[in-house]
């Protein structure tokens, strides 16, 4: 079970009170005749790590695309902090950042050029602060003043703060070369260094931990435990049973496009309905005994 | 430890330009006045495909139409200009660029807002139907003088100059002048943030959006830049030959600046240049090779236009099929394929790879919005 | 009220022949996902084959014949020679450019830019009702040709098992080719097909307009593209709807403001339905981007 983190608790009770964090209540999902999803209720507090697991075709991607805007809802609501959730491109301004499948990196970029282009543009100044470590051995001379330009201004600061997101990650080295130079496990690590640039309220991180190995599986729940304790709330969806139970406070079951159940890991993990949906076997009466 | 920041700082751009300008005049005194004439007319087709340029390569969108946009600029230099003949010469001339730059951006404005939102061919038809439709457009609209054209006056040597340089030359330094301009403008912005969101969304739009990145606005400021930028060339093309007809920006040329660009590479400024002067000197060339052979005028008169449009599309097909990212890109590659070799170096593996697991080849190509291939799985 | 008659007759007729030249570009469309810019490039080819051929044995017939089957040869030779290396819509789209350039100037070269006349193979001098011209018996021609030739592909797409192969490479290629289909084939065959309708629907417009000449397919290609953007580009059934919509339009636009207001006015009508429907008026599917 992770560490106690400070804000692992239950999610809020479910009568509409405008909590802080992410609310998604009754989200239906229809394409044409196919139900994806269907009346599906979610919180994700500041702080918390919610993971939604299912089987294959359970409908976890199209929460996430109804989240994120790319995918129009039949019915529910989906808000943030109260308010719902605006158009795709906005989604950043309103501190949401989400990872995609198959990694949506850039690949006529650079690494940096990658993690850049996530720094929000308009966003009121952030407190620099936040950056582990200081970056040491810039040519001399690279600050003295001469921005002239807003162009050059701001691409220097997002650069900055991009630099500083992929040394915090372990990739300062590789800053200047193309994205597609990468190996798939550091091109990952890239795509997550883009989504926390943007310094998110609310993280949603789409099957993470596809495709790494184990020590790389090992790196990203630290950073996932590390970011939700600093206060951002996080959504993963995720196949990797072991990963997921040992990174979230809350896991919710998704199949068929339903909630089918919720609760702490291990509460999930024992739960006779996730077995069934998964293994596809019935559930018999239970006396605790492992199957 | 590598550079950090691969930036270019205003300033430098700024020097940059100014020296490449003054390099360009001090050529001029080398050249001949018919040669100086040829000289800003690749400045003028410079603007042109250096819009166009940025505008397929970083944007990823397809215009066919471009001749027409420098059309609207010629237009808007020349109504301008004869709506304030008293002017001072120089005052003239600036408001005459901005009406070019006001007209030829509204319609991209328009067809951008049209077209650069979706995806699809869409942009691409709609500029394909805007310059088939100029002849019609300048015969209905009043004021644009039909088949004829508008006519603007001459602007002569300045007194203090007069001495010193030919009519061409002159016109020469103040076709390299807007030309730079130009130039150190897209670069600017090419090099900026707006230049690293444009390939973003041409990479991938989903992923730029989730960055925060909306793609409908930026592809739409894509296309409205290099309309200006072409609209800035069709100026400087009146303000040579005092006059803007529709015979002079038909598809044949929209069709050559797409060459231009692709010949010299998708998104690069300095094959921009290799293009504008393919698509001045080629034609050129072309039609004095056929004037020296012996054929039967009937025959001298078809090859006349047709020929070098021949030769261009052949070398569109052929750079397509073998070399998608023009001259420039292929020796981009070359240079980065040697940079890559040095990197790897004797046992040059990253300590965070699993040992399987190769750094893919290196692709420069990636970034042009012809490599079509996605490396990721 | 005569003149308006008329004018709508002759747009039905104009409208179904645009459509079916659409229909051309939708099939290519469907088939490989790219628009078929030199289509208006690769029917003037054919036409002159066609022309050429009609004059030479005296029979229209015959000619329309030699240009169905020069349009499926040039179909098939831009596929297999020059549109594979299209890796990227953008590079199909630039490809096909480059064709148009290399085929209309090699044209200008051979026959020279003179408009040679083009006979209909019926009359078309409009039959009158009660002092009323309607349309002409080449009008009702060309809608039969293109009606049935539009009927003909609907029964070959959905009633014989290469339209099921043809549709299903262009709407699931992964999953066909793994059930079999040579997806690769099909493609070829869609752009045959669709470059042997052009070519008629080309040649079937020709007696109507000034002549013929390399650049007689310009206007054409441009209006085709808008009425398979009205229509929708995915569907075929949109293109006949839109195809007679803007057939008539264009008619009586031609009609009362005169020949020189018609590419503009195709060019108002392009603009609007991407500013406000761009999916086409037939009715879109919304796509999933993630």
């Amino acid at each position: 079970m992770s560490p106690a983190s400070p804000a692992a608790h239950a999610p809020g009770p479910r009568t509409g009170q405008p909590a802080a964090g992410l609310a998604v209540r009754g989200l239906t999902v229809r394409f044409g005749g196919l139900t994806a999803v269907e009346d599906v209720d979610l919180d994700v507090a500041p702080g918390q790590v919610v993971a939604l697991i299912g089987p294959n075709g359970a409908g976890k991607t199209t929460v996430f695309n109804a989240v994120c805007g790319l995918v129009r809802p039949t019915a529910g609501t989906v808000t943030l902090d109260g308010r719902p959730l605006g158009p795709t491109a906005g989604l950043v301004h309103r501190g949401v950042a989400r990872t995609l499948q198959g990694l949506g990196t850039f690949p006529g970029l650079t690494v940096l050029e990658n993690v850049a282009v996530g720094v929000p543009g308009r966003v009121p100044g952030h407190a620099t602060g936040r950056t582990t470590g200081h970056v040491t051995g810039r040519k001399a001379g690279r600050t003295t003043g001469r921005s002239t330009g807003q162009e050059t201004g701001r691409r220097d600061d997002a650069h900055e703060r991009a630099w500083a997101q992929l040394v915090a990650l372990g990739l300062g080295g590789r800053a200047d070369q193309p994205v597609t130079s990468l190996p798939y496990a550091e091109r990952a690590t890239v795509a997550l260094a883009r989504a926390l640039v943007a310094r998110p309220r609310l993280l949603l991180l789409d099957e993470p931990a596809g495709g790494l190995g184990h020590d790389d599986i090992a790196a990203l729940g630290r950073v996932v435990r590390d970011v939700a304790a600093a206060g951002t709330g996080v959504l993963l969806v995720e196949h990797h049973v072991d990963f997921v139970m040992g990174v979230s406070d809350h896991v919710v079951v998704l199949d068929f496009g339903r909630v089918i159940a919720a609760g702490p890991p291990e509460q999930v993990r024992r739960d006779p309905h996730v077995e069934e949906a998964y293994l596809g076997l019935p559930a018999t009466p239970r006396d605790g005994t492992p199957r | 430890m590598s550079r950090l920041l691969p930036a270019r700082p205003v300033p430098r751009t700024l020097v940059v330009a100014l020296l490449g300008a003054l390099a360009a005049v001090a050529g001029t005194f080398l050249l001949d006045p018919y040669r100086n004439y040829q000289l800003a007319l690749v400045a003028a087709f410079l603007c042109a495909t250096a819009g166009l340029t940025v505008l397929v390569g970083l944007s990823g969108q397809l215009s066919l139409g471009h001749s027409a946009l420098m059309a609207a600029g010629g237009y808007g230099y020349a109504l301008t200009s004869n709506a304030v003949p008293d002017a001072p010469a120089v005052v003239r001339f600036v408001v005459a660029l901005v009406g070019a730059a006001v007209l030829s951006g509204a319609v991209g404005l328009l067809l951008g807002l049209a077209g650069a939102r979706l995806h699809g061919p869409y942009l691409a038809g709609l500029t394909l139907t805007l310059v088939v439709a100029l002849p019609a457009i300048a015969t209905t609209v009043p004021g644009l003088g039909g088949d004829q054209g508008v006519r603007v006056g001459l602007e002569p040597v300045p007194d203090a100059l007069d001495r010193l340089v030919a009519l061409e030359q002159w016109q020469a330094w103040v076709a390299i002048l807007v030309t730079s301009a130009v130039l150190a403008a897209l670069h600017v912005v090419v090099r900026g943030r707006t230049g690293l969101r444009w390939r973003a969304v041409r990479d991938d739009e989903t992923a730029a959006a989730l960055a925060g990145v909306a793609p409908g606005r930026l592809k739409v400021l894509a296309f409205v830049v290099s309309s200006v930028a072409a609209g800035l060339g069709g100026a400087v093309l009146c303000f040579v030959t005092q006059s803007v007809t529709p015979g002079g920006y038909g598809l044949a040329t929209s069709l050559l600046l797409l060459v231009a660009v692709v010949v010299g590479g998708l998104g690069s400024l300095a094959g921009a240049a290799v293009g504008a002067a393919l698509v001045v000197l080629l034609p050129w060339l072309v039609g004095t090779l056929v004037d020296a052979l012996p054929v039967p005028s009937e025959l001298a008169q078809r090859l006349d236009g047709n020929l070098a449009l021949l030769v261009f599309g052949l070398l569109l097909v052929v750079l397509m099929a073998a070399a998608p990212t023009g001259v420039v890109g292929a020796w981009r590659t070359a240079r980065a394929r040697r940079a890559a070799r040095r990197r790897a170096g004797p046992g040059g593996t990253h300590p965070s790879a699993p040992g399987p697991s190769a750094p893919a080849r290196e692709d420069v190509t990636a970034g042009s919005p012809l490599s079509g291939t996605e490396s990721e799985a | 009220m005569d003149r308006f008659l008329f004018l709508v007759g002759t747009g039905v007729a104009r409208g179904t022949v645009t459509a079916l030249f659409a229909l051309s570009l939708v099939l290519i469309w469907r088939a490989a996902r790219i628009v078929n810019f030199a289509a208006g490039a690769m029917a003037v080819v054919t036409a002159y084959v066609a022309v050429g051929v009609a004059h030479a044995t005296g029979g229209w017939w015959w000619g329309a014949l030699a240009g169905v089957v020069a349009g499926g040869l040039l179909g098939w030779l831009v596929e297999r020679g020059v549109m594979r290396f299209a890796t990227t819509p953008l590079g199909g789209v630039i490809l096909a450019i480059g064709l148009v350039m290399v085929l209309q100037s090699a044209l200008g070269i051979l026959v020279g830019p003179q408009y040679v006349p083009v006979a209909p193979p019926v009359s078309d001098r409009p039959w009158t009702v009660a002092g009323v011209p309607l349309g002409s018996p080449y009008d009702v021609l060309t809608v039969a040709v293109a009606l049935g030739l539009m009927l003909g592909l609907r029964l070959l797409f959905t009633r014989t098992t290469l339209g099921l192969q043809l549709r299903a490479s262009a709407f699931a290629p992964e999953v066909s080719r793994l059930l079999g289909v040579r997806v690769a084939r099909m493609r070829t065959v869609a752009w045959v097909l669709a470059s042997a309708v052009a070519a008629l629907a080309a040649l079937l417009l020709l007696p109507t307009e000034l002549g013929l000449n390399p650049h007689a397919t310009d206007v054409l290609f441009v209006l085709a593209f808008t009425v398979a953007v009205v229509g929708g580009l995915d569907s075929p059934g949109g293109a006949l709807v839109a195809g007679l919509g803007v057939g008539v339009l264009m008619s009586l636009v031609t009609g009362y403001l005169g020949a020189s207001a018609t590419p503009i006015a195709v060019l108002a009508l392009l603009v609007v339905v991407l500013l406000v429907r761009p999916q086409g008026l037939v009715a879109g599917v919304e796509a999933r981007r993630a």
